[in-house]
C-alpha cells in the first residue's frame, strides 16, 4: 500500500507539472494565440523600465519580500 | 467494535438536477468586421478604422459642397471666425439662367464659397489686411517661422473645437508650375491628445510645397513632429485642388487607444478637359491617400483649440473650411450569420448593439431570418434592445441598423457611432426527467479521490453484487451521474454528508452465476461503476462561441468606454457555457475585473477553448484560488488555497489514552480522529521554480508595442548577491530555475505584478507533504451552507500530530460502514 501510495503521487505531481503547473502554457486568449509564436519578436520589442517587484538589497532586513501586495496596490 | 459507528453509505445513480439541453448561442461582430461579403451592403456610412460606423459626412462628397443648399450652410464664414480684411468670399457656383436648364429645390441658387486675397497694387502683402498678425505670434504653427517665404495666418476660429470636432479644408492653388520651398499651408485642430508623448491634443498639420504633409502635436510649448506623409505628386501641388478631410475621433472600443485621427487627402487635378469628356478617367480623377494615427491610451487629456488656416503669402491660393455635416439617417446591412445549434422557442435570442450616441442622434437594429428575408417575430425588449423568437429550425441570420444623426431635419450636425453588435441566447437548462437508482443496498466498496489539485478531476469506483440481477437496466447505458453520500445521524436518516459527485463514464459487470444456482441467483452479476468527477465535466466542454469579456457594456468608465468584465461574471458565463446553470453556481462577491489589455480582442475566448481550463486559469490568476464542486451543495465554488480560521480536524497517531479503544473514534475527542498505524508517509514536493519571469505587452507606442518584463526571485531558493540561505531550506534548490511565463494580455507594470505574484505563490515554494489513513472524518460545516456534517475537503485547515497543515487529498477506500476509511493528504504549512 506504500508503495502504490508513492507511486501515485509522482505520477500525480508528474501530471499536474504536465497539466497546467509547469513551463507549459496555455493559449486561452486570441492575443495570445497571436502574440505567442513570436516570442523571438516580442522580446526585441522596445522595451519598459519596470520597477523591481521586491526588496532586492541583501543588506535590507526585509531582503526578498515583496513591494507589490495583492489586494492592496492598485491594478488595471 | 465498529470504527464509524452509524455511517451508511448510499449510492444513487441518476440523481435529481437540471441539466442543459440547449448551449448558449451567440454571436459578435465588431465594426471592421462587419459588412465585408456580397450580401451585405451600407448607405451613407463610413467605417472609421478602429472607432466604428459612422454617418458618411456630406463634406466628403465635393458634389455636395458645390452645389448642394443643405451643404452650404457648413462652410465656415467671417461669423464662425477672424479672417483679415483683404480676403473675399466668392462662389464658385451659380445656377445658369438659360432656357430649358431647370434644377431641383435641393441645388444651392449659388454656393461653394472659397476665400480669396484680393491685394490691391503696391499693398504691403504682410500687412494685417491679409494677415492675422496677433494670433500668429500669440500662437505661432511650427511653420510661422523660418521658413523660405512666409506662411501666413488666414483664418482662427471664434470658438474651440473638442477632439471629436471633423473637417474639410480645400485649398485651389492656382498655376501649373513647381512651387519651391518648403510652407504650402498649415490647419492647426484638436484631436486625442498623446500621439507625441506627453502632447496635449493641440495638432498642426503642415502641407509643403513638395507634397508631403506633416503632422505636429504641441509638447509643452513645443512642436514635436508625429510623422509625415505624402499628400499629392511633387510635380502637382499648384494647379489643383486639394482636398483634406480631418476626422479626430475618441470614441474607440480600443482599450489600447485614447483615439485616432483620420486624414484624407484626396488631390483633384484641374483637368482642362473635364467638362467635354466623360471618360472614366476623367469623372474618377481623385488620388486619394488615407493617413490613419492611433493615440496610444494615456491620461493626457485634450485642449479644445479653434481651428486655424496658414496660407504660403506669395500665393493667391483660394480656401474653404467646413464643419462636417451628415445626412440625417442611414442603412447598414450586414452579412449573414450561422448560429451552431438550433434555437427554439424555449428562450428568446437578442440582438443588442454597442455604440455612442450624442445628443438626440439613435440607432436601431432588426434581427431577419436570412433564407425567407423577413424579420423575426419580436417578444419583447430588454434594456432598450430588442427580444425574438426564432423561427425554429432556422439558424442563418442578418442584422440591420438604421443610424440616425441629430438633428432630424438635414444637415445633420452630429453622428452616432456604432462599434458592433452581438447576438446572444441564453442556455436552456430543464429538470432531468430520469428516476434515480438507489443502489445502497447491493454496494461492497467506496473508492473515490478528491484531489485538491485543479489539474485533476477527481474520480470513483463503485463495486457492487446484484445478486438477484435487479440491476440489469444499469448497464443500459453509460454517463449517468452518481451520488456517493453517507448518513451519520440514526435520528435524521435525512442528514447526509457528501463524499461524491461525478458521472459514471461505462458501468460494467460480471457474470458470476452458475446455471441451476439457487442462491444467489443464477443471474448473480458483479457490477463495477468507475466514475469521473465534476472537473472532467468542466474540461471536456469548449466553447461554443466567441465570448468577449472584454467590453461589460453594464460597466463603464469615466469616459463612457465599456470595462472588462467582472471575474466573477466571467466565471458564471463560462460555467454557463459548460452546461452549469445559476443554480449550481456559488461564486463569492468580488469587485476584481479582469485587468485591461493593449490588445482590443484581448479578453476575447476564442470557440472551441476547452472551458475548464480558462476557468482555471481565471480563478488561479485573479481570484488565487480553484474550481470545486462541493458534494453537499451541489454547486460549484472557489476555494482559496490559503486556509484560513482554525483548525477543524486533528489527526494523531497517539492513542485515546487508557481504558479507550485505540480503534473507535468515540474513545477520541470530537474532531479528533487516529492515524492508522504505519500508514503514514511523507515527502517532498521541491519547488517548481526559483525564479519567475514574465512578460507583457503595453500599449502601442509609434506604432509598436512595449515590452513589459518583471523578474521575482525567490531569495531562500539559491544564493543571491552574496547571500546564501538556508541549504536545508524546503524551497532551496541551489540552482537558478527559472519559469517564463508569456501573458501578452497584459499591459500595464501593476496588472503584470499581480499575475507574477500569483505565480510566485503557486510555483516558488516547495512542500512537505504527509499521507494517511484514518476513519473518514465529518465536520460541522462550519461556513453554514448545509447546516449538517460534512467530509473534509482540500483546503481545510488540520493538525497533523498538533501541527498545522492543509488538506490537499481525500481517497475514501472503504467496504463496510462500520470501518469508513480514506486516505489523505496534507501539506505542511510553515509555523
Amino acid at each position: 500500500m506504500k508503495s502504490q501510495h508513492n507511486l501515485q503521487a509522482g505520477v500525480k505531481h508528474l501530471i499536474s507539472r504536465w497539466l497546467g503547473e509547469s513551463t507549459q502554457f496555455q493559449h486561452h486568449y486570441s492575443s495570445e494565440r497571436r502574440s505567442m509564436p513570436h516570442q523571438t519578436e516580442l522580446l526585441g520589442l522596445p522595451a519598459l523600465a519596470m520597477d523591481p517587484i521586491q526588496d532586492l538589497n541583501p543588506t535590507s532586513p526585509t531582503f526578498g519580500q515583496f513591494l507589490f501586495m495583492l489586494d492592496y496596490d492598485a491594478v488595471p | 467494535m465498529s470504527t464509524t459507528p452509524n455511517r451508511k453509505t448510499h449510492v444513487t445513480l441518476d440523481t435529481t438536477q437540471d441539466v442543459l439541453t440547449e448551449p448558449v448561442l451567440g454571436f459578435q461582430r465588431d465594426g471592421y468586421e462587419m459588412a465585408r461579403g456580397s450580401n451585405s451592403g451600407s448607405q451613407n456610412l463610413i467605417l472609421i478604422s478602429q472607432c466604428g460606423w459612422q454617418l458618411k459626412p456630406m463634406q466628403l462628397d465635393p458634389g455636395q459642397m458645390g452645389q448642394m443648399s443643405q451643404a452650404q450652410s457648413s462652410i465656415l464664414g467671417s461669423g464662425q471666425g477672424a479672417i483679415p480684411s483683404g480676403w473675399v468670399q466668392l462662389p464658385r457656383f451659380g445656377q445658369l439662367t438659360a432656357t430649358g436648364i431647370d434644377y431641383a429645390p435641393s441645388v444651392a441658387t449659388s454656393g461653394d464659397l472659397f476665400w480669396t486675397k484680393q491685394v490691391k497694387a503696391g499693398d504691403d502683402w504682410s500687412s494685417s489686411n491679409y494677415v492675422l498678425t496677433g494670433d500668429q505670434s500669440g500662437y505661432p504653427s511650427p511653420w510661422s517661422i523660418s521658413q523660405p517665404i512666409p506662411v501666413d495666418r488666414t483664418f482662427v476660429g471664434s470658438s474651440s473645437w473638442g477632439p471629436d470636432q471633423g473637417f474639410v479644408v480645400r485649398i485651389d492653388v492656382a498655376g501649373a508650375k513647381t512651387l519651391a520651398g518648403e510652407g504650402l499651408a498649415a490647419i492647426g485642430f484638436c484631436g486625442p491628445a498623446g500621439l507625441a508623448a506627453g502632447g496635449n491634443g493641440q495638432y498642426y498639420l503642415c502641407l509643403g510645397a513638395n507634397g508631403e504633409a506633416e503632422l505636429f502635436e504641441l509638447c509643452s510649448g513645443q512642436w514635436v513632429s508625429c510623422g509625415s506623409k505624402p499628400y499629392g505628386p511633387k510635380q502637382r501641388v499648384s494647379g489643383a485642388t486639394h482636398f483634406i478631410s480631418i476626422q479626430p475621433c475618441t470614441k474607440t472600443l480600443n482599450p489600447a487607444l485614447n483615439g485616432v485621427i483620420v486624414i484624407e487627402f484626396e488631390q483633384v487635378k484641374q483637368n482642362p478637359d473635364a467638362n467635354a469628356s466623360s471618360s472614366p478617367a476623367v469623372s474618377h480623377p481623385q488620388d486619394v491617400r488615407q493617413w490613419h494615427l492611433a493615440v496610444p491610451k494615456s491620461t493626457l487629456v485634450s485642449s479644445p483649440v479653434p481651428v486655424r488656416l496658414d496660407i504660403r503669402r506669395d500665393l493667391r491660393a483660394a480656401w474653404q473650411i467646413s464643419s462636417l455635416t451628415y445626412p440625417t439617417s442611414a442603412l447598414l446591412r450586414d452579412d449573414p450569420f450561422t448560429l451552431p445549434y438550433f434555437a427554439t422557442s424555449a428562450q428568446p435570442i437578442i440582438l443588442a448593439w454597442f455604440s455612442d450616441l450624442p445628443s438626440g442622434c439613435a440607432i436601431s437594429g432588426a434581427l431577419y431570418d436570412a433564407e425567407t428575408g423577413a424579420e423575426l417575430t419580436q417578444s419583447g425588449t430588454l434594456a432598450g434592445f430588442p427580444q425574438y423568437t426564432v423561427d425554429f429550425p432556422q439558424r442563418t441570420f442578418f442584422t440591420e441598423f438604421t443610424l440616425s444623426g441629430s438633428p432630424s431635419v438635414a444637415p445633420a450636425l452630429a453622428t452616432p457611432t456604432l462599434f458592433g453588435y452581438r447576438v446572444q441566447r441564453d442556455a436552456v437548462f430543464r429538470a432531468s426527467t430520469l428516476t434515480p437508482v438507489d443502489l445502497s443496498g447491493i454496494v461492497t466498496k467506496i473508492e473515490s479521490s478528491v484531489p485538491g489539485s485543479d489539474s485533476l478531476p477527481g474520480w470513483a469506483k463503485i463495486s457492487a453484487k446484484d445478486e438477484t440481477n435487479t440491476m440489469g437496466p444499469i448497464l443500459n447505458r453509460g454517463r449517468r451521474r452518481i451520488r456517493v453520500e453517507t448518513e451519520y445521524d440514526p435520528a435524521n436518516p435525512q442528514n447526509r454528508a457528501g463524499l461524491f459527485v461525478g458521472e459514471v463514464v461505462s458501468p460494467q459487470f460480471s457474470a458470476f452465476g452458475l446455471a441451476g444456482s439457487v442462491y444467489p441467483s443464477s443471474l448473480w452479476n458483479g457490477l463495477e461503476l468507475a466514475a469521473v468527477g465534476p472537473l472532467a465535466r468542466l474540461s471536456e466542454a469548449v466553447s461554443p462561441m466567441r465570448f468577449d469579456f472584454g467590453k461589460d457594456f453594464n460597466g463603464l468608465d469615466s469616459l463612457g468606454h465599456p470595462l472588462p468584465f467582472l471575474v466573477t461574471d466571467a466565471l458564471t458565463t463560462l460555467f454557463a457555457a459548460a452546461g452549469f446553470d445559476s443554480s449550481q453556481i456559488d461564486l463569492p462577491a468580488s469587485p476584481l475585473r479582469l485587468f485591461a489589455t493593449a490588445d482590443p480582442q484581448g479578453h476575447v475566448i476564442e470557440p472551441q477553448v476547452p472551458l475548464g481550463d480558462v476557468i482555471i486559469r481565471l480563478c488561479r490568476e485573479y481570484l488565487g484560488g480553484r474550481p470545486y464542486f462541493d458534494p453537499d451543495l451541489n454547486q460549484w465554488r472557489i476555494l482559496t488555497v490559503v486556509p484560513t480560521g482554525s483548525p477543524i480536524a486533528n489527526f494523531v497517531t497517539s492513542g485515546p489514552g487508557a481504558g479507550k479503544q485505540v480503534n473507535n473514534v468515540m474513545g477520541y475527542p470530537s474532531g479528533t480522529a487516529f492515524i492508522r498505524k504505519d500508514s503514514m508517509q511523507t515527502w517532498i514536493l521541491p519547488a517548481t521554480a526559483s525564479a519567475i519571469v514574465a512578460y507583457g505587452l503595453a500599449a502601442e507606442t509609434q506604432g509598436f508595442p512595449t515590452l513589459i518584463m518583471q523578474v521575482a526571485v525567490n531569495t531562500p531558493s539559491l544564493p543571491f548577491d552574496g547571500v546564501n540561505p538556508n541549504s536545508m531550506g524546503l524551497d532551496y534548490l541551489d540552482r537558478y530555475m527559472p519559469l517564463f511565463i508569456g501573458i501578452p494580455g497584459q499591459s500595464t507594470p501593476n496588472g503584470l505584478n499581480w499575475m507574477v505574484r500569483r505565480a510566485f505563490d503557486r510555483l516558488c515554494h516547495g512542500k512537505q507533504v504527509t499521507s494517511w489513513q484514518s476513519p473518514l472524518v465529518l465536520v460541522a460545516d462550519l461556513d453554514g451552507s448545509t447546516g449538517t456534517m460534512r467530509s473534509l475537503r482540500p483546503g481545510d485547515l488540520i493538525t497533523v500530530n498538533g501541527a498545522n497543515a492543509m488538506l490537499t487529498e481525500i481517497r475514501f477506500d472503504y467496504g463496510k460502514d462500520e470501518h469508513q476509511m480514506a486516505y489523505y493528504e496534507a501539506e505542511s504549512i510553515p509555523s
